[in-house]
């Protein structure tokens, strides 16, 4: 089994944390993570999209397939939409970073992303309260195991333990 | 053990595995600090292979004169270039220097491949003779995965054999090596066809589609139900095992980047095939694109009308003050690719050109009917020494600045040395002028 996500960002803000997070509860599941996210040039400014497979596999994500889209940005959630499948996960930080044509006034930035995400299962979570343990805890929702279970995981706070949960849930 | 690896680690992880010295990059993605041009890092690879040690140098460019020299010629121990895609050269091009120069070139599709390609590319290389391309994609290069890493085997160094029929080039002994060539290519051709970097999937075969690389791995991921032959190679071509493919498929499909190589030669050898007629000519195939042509699906587009983010300098990047005062002259701006290039993006929209090795040469001839300035990375200030005397522009070098003031102070050419901040005051319309953007701003 193997579970698709994306990491949907702005260049410049660092997603390395995220990755270092799955990557070592992955280690300790012995499960395999394959990540891709295109070279540039750019450490500023332009969007990205990461995305990360758990499990077998090394193919690209196709739209639709991820069961699990984290956004760093609100803006940009909304723009890598079309990857997330439609009964997949919105891990979406309300953190606004405003594009150079909405700083300068050219477009607005789009006020009514709540209203179109409405009727997907979505986590709005304030910029503060992100964190790489919180994405891990929805990617484990994500991959069928229940709220109780992740809630007693995250309560031990023991990486062991996220780790043996991602390996029993990728069935490794 | 295992370790996350991107497939540009991975082939360099695989040098490490197999012996070799890697010798440096000429590709400034990977490596910015140091640039080095292609001609110095392949002859210092094969100066190396010659000397009986295995070696592995990352290109950005590869020149159909410089590879027909080094398939002319010959190795010692393996000689492996590593060549990294960029967004403006398609997978056809190289494919395309690969035949005229008869360069062995070989396509890995995975990040794991990537590490084991290149330590069979250094047994191919000795075992022909010959330096081996292996190339990576765009794809490869910004994909990591974990890897199962091995420590590397011992291996002898080859002796070194003085051989003037080989290594000195006088008519004579080209003659000879352009026989001995012909006779290696032939060599290559038929064992080529029994590789085991081919890969060949039947499923359904009413379409089988032939491709290399990464785009294997595409087709499989949007079309797992289509039969696929992946090439592991460029040059040479296995045109028995394709023929056999074809025949056991209703219909083939070359998938290609840039111009159909690959199926012009399948043509002219009487195997039936579809290419460019279905894949437009000059485009990168993602796997939506791939989908789209092949299955005739349509898949679901970015939401139109979203204010678009531009690639932009750091905030506290050095360069964002020297653009911002270049900004205000107004006049044409020439730089190399790399990092300088994201001033051409709004709201700077300062650099008109990015595509020579050279600035200040390009800009010594632009400036002969137009002012202009030319931006470049100071590391670069030893193959730049003789357009900066007789520089006729505003040329300016940045980064690491010491080396480049000792040269031109040695050489007696005038130049100014400034901070980043400072730029804007600058009072002269010609001249070379230091940046020093590793001091305090």
């Amino acid at each position: 089994m193997s579970l698709d996500l994306a990491i949907a960002y702005v260049k410049g803000q660092d997603i390395a944390p995220y990755i270092g997070c799955l990557d070592r509860f992955c280690d300790k599941s012995g499960a395999k993570m394959w990540i891709y996210d295109e070279p540039s040039f750019a450490t500023h400014g332009e969007a990205g999209l990461c995305h990360v497979r758990l499990g077998e596999g090394n193919t690209p994500l196709l739209a639709g397939e991820a069961k699990v889209l984290v956004a760093l940005e609100e803006l940009e959630g909304r723009r890598a939409l079309r990857y997330l499948a439609k009964d997949g996960i919105l891990v979406l930080c309300r953190f606004h970073r405003l594009p150079l044509s909405v700083a300068t006034g050219t477009v607005g930035y789009p006020s009514d992303t709540l209203d179109i995400l409405a009727n997907r299962p979505l986590f709005c979570v304030q910029p503060k309260e992100f964190s790489p343990l919180l994405v891990c805890a929805l990617t484990l929702r994500a991959m069928g195991v229940r709220e109780s279970d992740v809630r007693g995981i995250l309560a031990n706070d023991s990486s062991d333990a996220i780790g043996r949960a991602f390996g029993k849930s990728l069935g490794v | 053990m295992s370790k996350l690896y991107t497939g540009y680690q991975a082939a360099l992880r695989g040098a490490y595995e197999g012996q070799a010295i890697v010798v440096g990059s000429s590709d400034p993605r990977f490596d910015e600090t140091k640039p080095i041009s292609v001609e110095s890092l392949i002859s210092k690879a094969l100066g190396l292979s010659l000397s009986g040690k295995r070696a592995l140098a990352v290109v950005d460019k590869i020149d159909t004169r410089l590879a027909t020299v080094l398939t002319h010629t010959g190795v010692g121990a393996g000689c492996v270039l590593v060549y990294c895609q960029n967004t403006f050269v398609p997978q056809a091009d190289v494919a395309q220097v690969a035949h005229l120069a008869h360069l062995m070139t070989i396509a890995p599709s995975t990040v794991y491949e990537c590490k084991t390609y290149v330590k069979i590319a250094f047994n191919l290389s000795e075992k022909y003779d010959t330096p081996v391309l292996v190339y990576l994609s765009e794809g490869l290069c910004g994909a990591s995965t974990s890897l199962e890493i091995v420590d590397p085997k011992t291996l002898g160094d080859k002796p070194y054999q003085k051989n003037i029929e080989k290594y000195v080039t006088l008519p004579s002994s080209v003659r000879l090596c352009a026989e001995d060539r012909v006779y290696r290519d032939r060599r290559m051709q038929e064992d080529c066809e029994s590789f085991p970097l081919h890969n060949m999937v039947l499923r359904d075969t009413t379409v089988g589609v032939v491709t290399s690389g990464d785009i294997a791995v595409n087709v499989s991921a949007v079309a797992p139900h289509l039969s696929v032959l992946r090439l592991g190679t460029f040059y040479p071509i296995p045109f028995e095992l394709i023929a056999s493919f074809a025949a056991k498929v209703d219909e083939l499909i070359v998938i290609e980047e840039g111009d159909p190589l690959l199926e012009t030669q399948l043509k002219a050898r009487d195997i039936k095939c579809h290419g460019k007629d279905l894949f437009p000519l000059a485009k990168h195939y993602s796997p939506a694109e791939i989908k789209e042509r092949l299955l005739g699906v349509d898949v679901p587009k970015e939401e139109t009308g979203l204010p678009l983010r531009s690639p932009m300098f750091a905030p506290d990047h050095p360069l964002l003050d020297v653009f911002v005062a270049l900004k205000k002259r107004g006049l044409p701006v020439h730089t190399e690719v790399g990092v300088a290039m994201l001033a051409a993006e709004s709201p700077l929209e300062t650099v008109d050109t990015a595509f020579v090795d050279n600035p200040v040469a390009f800009a010594n001839g632009f400036a002969v009917n137009f002012p202009c300035v030319s931006v470049t990375n100071a590391a670069k200030v030893d193959f730049l020494l003789a357009d900066l005397e007789g520089c006729n522009h505003l040329a300016i070098l940045w980064g690491n600045v010491d080396r480049a003031s000792k040269l031109l102070a040695a050489l007696d050419l005038p130049f100014v040395k400034t901070s980043p901040a400072k730029v804007g005051e600058l009072n002269m319309d010609k001249g070379i002028v230091l940046v020093d953007t590793e001091g305090d701003r």
